[in-house]
């Protein structure tokens, strides 16, 4: 009648946890919903609760400990507890992410997950040429085959699927509706944004900007750069350049997470996200850093204009290092977007509307923006993410900040 | 085409290419008017005369060390050494003579000839009568090997060997001598160092020469039941070996099995395998396996005990898919 | 006179190429011929450059007295890229199409077979040319031989063994690897006439050649000829001959085919002192420029010998 107390998976690529504090001692009574244990990754700290009811009756491993997900860290002993018998790796609580195909590979109570991980050549290749970790692949039996990559892989794109498995129902069961087959860009788009959702740990930031400076300094440029170039410059370009400004005084915010670690990227590549009638592309502005108000408008009306006609080649919606998303010509307040992969983050932009605020102890109406920025928090740490946020208000709110 | 057996076929090579070149000659023992102990060189004696079928005396390095004295004054001899086996009685005139010729003479002179020599088992011909020793030659550089499967292959190699400016040693298998195949009519070469793909399959590929090329094809078909789909390659030569055929193929299947008659330890299959690891390690989905006899000489009665057969390749094929 | 040119042609080279090997300018080891130089002058003087012939690792003598160039039989000696055989061979394998030397042969007795279908094609193409295959007291022991004289004789083919009887193989004498003392008697058991001579007489040399290459032209088959002489040093260049009595050195010494053809020639009046030495000035110079010539030629580039294995 006895179980176990596992260490759980939580997240995609957790192996391993240290035991940082054990709330419950050997002959304590635990409820589900008690929290038994505090176990730390390099990114978290987790409180694991219990799931059934039972009395300790062992701790096997110590505080200060590290051990492989799975391995069996105190036993319980079932006094009616609603999972009896059941191996107590089901009953480990299953946090936030649900797990893609892979599971813990290694068997309660063995120690190799730090040992090599067995793979056959042609299996190594195809994980590579994928960016995936090979070691977080299962293997079906003996070492890891192409067959189980290749059912990783298409585990991560069904991912949806199975986290909201009861809400996929075949076409042909779906009554009054019109089956349009997947286009080549959608299945992209559809890839992309599941993998940016479950690779990168996304969070989220709002700041709250008065327009009204930059709504001012965007009408004194245009009679200049629109005779300089025959553009007028836009909001969205004139964010654009606040944007590149302020990641090069933060330039945590273009970077890029790799197996091997953090790559600072050296020069600024902005994707402006534009909507197109069946999709979504991202036409790239090279070296933004560097580019004048007026290159920058010239460029993004070309680029937008090929992405319309279908004509954006491929290589221009390439290489972004950093994104924008404006939504506010539809008249949204604030959204949340997702990052465009492999960037660390992305700025939403909403609509600008007027709002009545307190400034000096008055009401005023101003033109209120909201920036929401999503980031890559295995980069990007809270604070480090307001202090950019901070900055790029203040540059939106002066302009002329930009300069200084 | 026409139905023919692999020993008439040989044999109709070796009328054609002397009507064609008068410099063709044939010498071994038994050669003429005996046509041959197998009787490959049948009705050549009568055909084309005393002078250009040369009988001799049982004395093997004799033999090939004029063969290759005669092609240095520019013939074209064909050699026939009765039983492969018999082949290292006159190494030296092979190895240290014939192979290296071109080489140690800057080209001044050359080899133009051919060695015809039966090998394998399966008659009960006993240890100093079965073996293959493709290996031994496969490694001599100088030399080129081939090993003819089928009746059309025994022809076309053997006509194009006898047309190659370089030294060839032609490994015929004495128990497919009586086996018949399609043979095309007419003039029909086929290159030296071009691999035929036999059966083409997606799931394993066996690379494989001469008699083991048939067990390779039956074991395919008992695999295809099971759901495995198998790719066959038959070399037919052996040196200049046809890489991109077979790298082509497990770059394809990500699973190679080599079979052969030879003895396991240190044959062609050794090679193969080494040249695949080193070339494509990361196209590999599984360890390479090796089909081969075990380590010890032909015994005479227990050869069916002995030979490696169709069950034996499908048990490595599967050995390969399971892994 | 042509004999004597061609026998201290043979010499002169040699012994340049002993000193040269000495200053380990030669990648390798040689094998002179230093005293047997009345064997190759009076056989090959018989012969034209339509005839081919075989020799051994000790090859030198036959090579030149054959008539091949000094040019590119030094490169090859040398290892370079122009020798006459891509520098692949150096001094065993030297080889000269042009003026029909087969090769010399690293393997004892190899030679033998091959000079069998030599002179199998010079008959089947009906020519008059004939084969030599020279060879040592020791290679007459070697399976080939035997095989060789017993097809030759049953083919008739026009071919000539020449066994240049030293007394040693190796380092081994004669009567210790051996019954009998004379190689020529073998012939008889193989069916074809047998001859021994003083191989240091090159007149007798020639003359018993003379015999065996007309029976050859004839269409009347092979003959055995066998030449007794010395050998003036070890087997290879550089070998102290710790194994032989240092009186059987020094006995062969004390013949020298060329001093001794030297004195005939001055005493028949065919030739004086004054003329020989012009000679021997001459060929040492002609020498001396092949060895610069050697020298100066350029090593093989990387990869070269391998265009060299297959056609």
């Amino acid at each position: 009648m006895s179980s176990a107390i596992v260490m759980p998976k939580v997240g995609l690529t957790m192996t391993e946890g240290k035991i940082v504090e054990w709330r419950k001692s050997v002959g304590d009574r635990i409820e589900p919903g008690d929290i038994v244990f505090v176990f730390e990754t390099e990114k978290v700290s987790f409180d694991v609760e219990a799931t059934q009811t039972g009395v300790v009756s062992k701790i096997i491993i110590a505080e200060g400990e590290t051990v492989p997900v799975g391995t069996e860290v105190a036993l319980l002993d079932g006094a009616g507890g609603a999972a009896e018998a059941a191996p107590d790796k089901s009953s480990a609580p299953e946090p936030a992410a649900p797990q893609p195909a892979a599971t813990a590979r290694t068997p309660a109570g063995s120690v190799t997950a730090s040992s090599k991980t067995r793979a056959t050549p042609l299996a190594r290749r195809i994980a590579k040429s994928n960016g995936i970790d090979i070691a977080q692949v299962t293997a079906s039996s003996g070492p890891i085959k192409k067959r189980d990559v290749e059912s990783y892989l298409s585990g991560l794109a069904a991912q949806p699927a199975a986290r909201s498995a009861s809400m996929t129902v075949p076409p042909s069961e779906i009554a009054g509706g019109r089956l349009v087959k997947l286009s080549s860009m959608r299945e992209i788009i559809a890839r992309k944004m599941v993998a940016s959702t479950t690779e990168a740990a996304q969070a989220y930031m709002i700041v709250t900007v008065d327009a009204g400076n930059l709504v001012e300094a965007r009408g004194r440029l245009i009679p200049s750069i629109e005779k300089q170039t025959g553009v007028r410059p836009t909001l969205t370009d004139l964010i654009a350049k606040i944007v590149a400004v302020a990641i090069g005084r933060h330039p945590v915010m273009n970077t890029r997470w790799t197996r091997d670690g953090i790559v600072w990227l050296d020069a600024i590549h902005m994707g402006i996200a534009t909507a197109l009638d069946d999709g979504l592309v991202v036409p790239v502005i090279e070296n933004i850093g560097d580019k004048k108000l007026s290159e920058i408008a010239v460029q993004r009306r070309d680029l937008i204009d090929m992405a319309r006609n279908g004509r954006l080649p491929p290589e221009r919606m390439k290489g972004s290092t950093f994104s924008i998303s404006s939504l506010g010509m539809f008249g949204v307040e604030e959204f949340s977007a997702i990052i465009n992969q492999p960037e660390s983050a992305i700025l939403a932009v909403g609509a600008i509307i007027d709002t009545p605020v307190a400034r000096e102890g008055a009401v005023v109406v101003r033109p209120m923006m909201k920036l929401t920025l999503t980031y890559d928090h295995r980069i990007i740490d809270g604070a480090k993410a307001a202090a950019f946020v901070a900055s790029l208000k203040d540059v939106v709110e002066e302009p002329l900040l930009a300069l200084a | 085409m026409t139905e023919t057996r692999y020993i008439k076929a040989i044999n109709e090579a070796l009328h054609e290419e002397m009507a064609r070149d008068e410099n063709v000659v044939v010498i071994g023992e038994d050669v003429g008017a005996p046509g041959g102990a197998f009787g490959g060189t049948r009705g050549l004696l009568q055909a084309f005369g005393d002078k250009r079928v040369k009988d001799t005396p049982i004395s093997e390095s004799a033999i090939v060390g004029l063969a290759l004295g005669a092609a240095m004054k520019g013939l074209r001899p064909v050699v026939e050494v009765m039983f492969a086996d018999f082949l290292p009685v006159c190494m030296d005139q092979i190895v240290n003579q014939i192979a290296k010729t071109r080489f140690m003479f800057g080209g001044q002179f050359t080899a133009p000839l051919v060695i015809r020599a039966p090998g394998g088992a399966g008659l009960n011909a006993g240890p100093q009568h079965s073996q293959s020793l493709e290996a031994w030659f496969a490694h001599i550089p100088g030399l080129k090997v081939v090993m003819p499967a089928t009746p059309a292959d025994a022809k076309g190699l053997l006509k194009s060997a006898i047309r190659d400016d370089d030294p060839v040693l032609v490994l015929e298998h004495k128990a497919l001598y009586a086996s018949s195949g399609e043979v095309p009519v007419g003039e029909h070469l086929v290159p030296i160092g071009k691999a035929e793909i036999r059966r083409f399959g997606k799931d394993v590929t066996i690379v494989t020469a001469s008699r083991m090329v048939h067990h390779a094809l039956e074991a395919a078909e008992t695999l295809a039941g099971q759901g495995t789909d198998v790719e066959v390659i038959d070399l037919r030569s052996l040196t200049p070996l046809d890489k991109e055929t077979i790298l082509v193929s497990v770059e394809k299947t990500s699973r190679l099995v080599i079979a052969h008659e030879a003895v396991k330890s240190f044959g062609i299959g050794a090679e193969i395998s080494a040249m695949v690891a080193e070339e494509m390690i990361d196209g590999l989905d599984a360890p390479i396996v090796r089909v081969g006899a075990p380590f010890s000489p032909v015994p005479f009665s227990q050869e069916k005990d002995y030979l490696p057969n169709a069950a034996d390749i499908v048990r490595a094929a599967e050995k390969v898919v399971n892994f | 006179m042509e004999l004597h040119r061609s026998m201290l042609r043979v010499r002169r080279t040699e012994e340049k190429l002993q000193q040269v090997f000495a200053d380990g300018k030669i990648p390798g080891f040689i094998h002179v011929s230093i005293g047997q130089e009345a064997v190759a002058t009076g056989v090959c003087s018989c012969l034209t450059p339509a005839d081919t012939i075989f020799t051994t690792h000790r090859g030198h003598g036959h090579t030149l007295a054959k008539g091949m160039e000094l040019k590119p039989f030094m490169a090859e000696i040398f290892g370079r890229a122009n020798g006459a055989c891509h520098g692949n061979s150096g001094s065993m394998h030297v080889a000269s199409a042009a003026t029909g030397v087969g090769g010399a042969n690293g393997i004892v007795g190899a030679g033998l077979p091959i000079s069998l279908g030599s002179a199998f094609g010079s008959a089947f193409k009906g020519e008059d040319s004939v084969t030599v295959a020279f060879f040592g007291d020791g290679a007459s022991n070697q399976g080939t031989f035997h095989e060789s004289l017993n097809l030759a004789a049953l083919w008739n083919l026009p071919l000539i063994f020449v066994c240049e009887n030293n007394g040693w193989a190796q380092f081994t004498s004669q009567k210790s690897y051996m019954k009998i003392d004379t190689i020529a008697r073998r012939a008889d058991g193989y069916g074809m006439p047998g001859l021994t001579v003083d191989g240091d007489d090159v007149l007798k040399v020639r003359d018993a050649m003379r015999q065996a290459l007309a029976r050859a032209r004839a269409g009347e088959g092979p003959t055995l000829l066998e030449c007794k002489t010395y050998r003036w040093f070890g087997h290879y260049a550089g070998d102290p001959q710790k194994y032989r009595p240092v009186d059987n050195v020094e006995k062969a010494r004390t013949v020298d085919c060329i001093a001794n053809f030297e004195r005939f020639l001055i005493d028949s009046g065919f030739a004086d002192r004054q003329q020989l030495d012009a000679v021997d000035a001459g060929l040492r110079a002609e020498i001396d420029e092949a060895i610069a010539y050697a020298e100066a030629a350029p090593a093989a580039p990387t990869g070269q010998f391998l265009n060299d294995v297959y056609a």
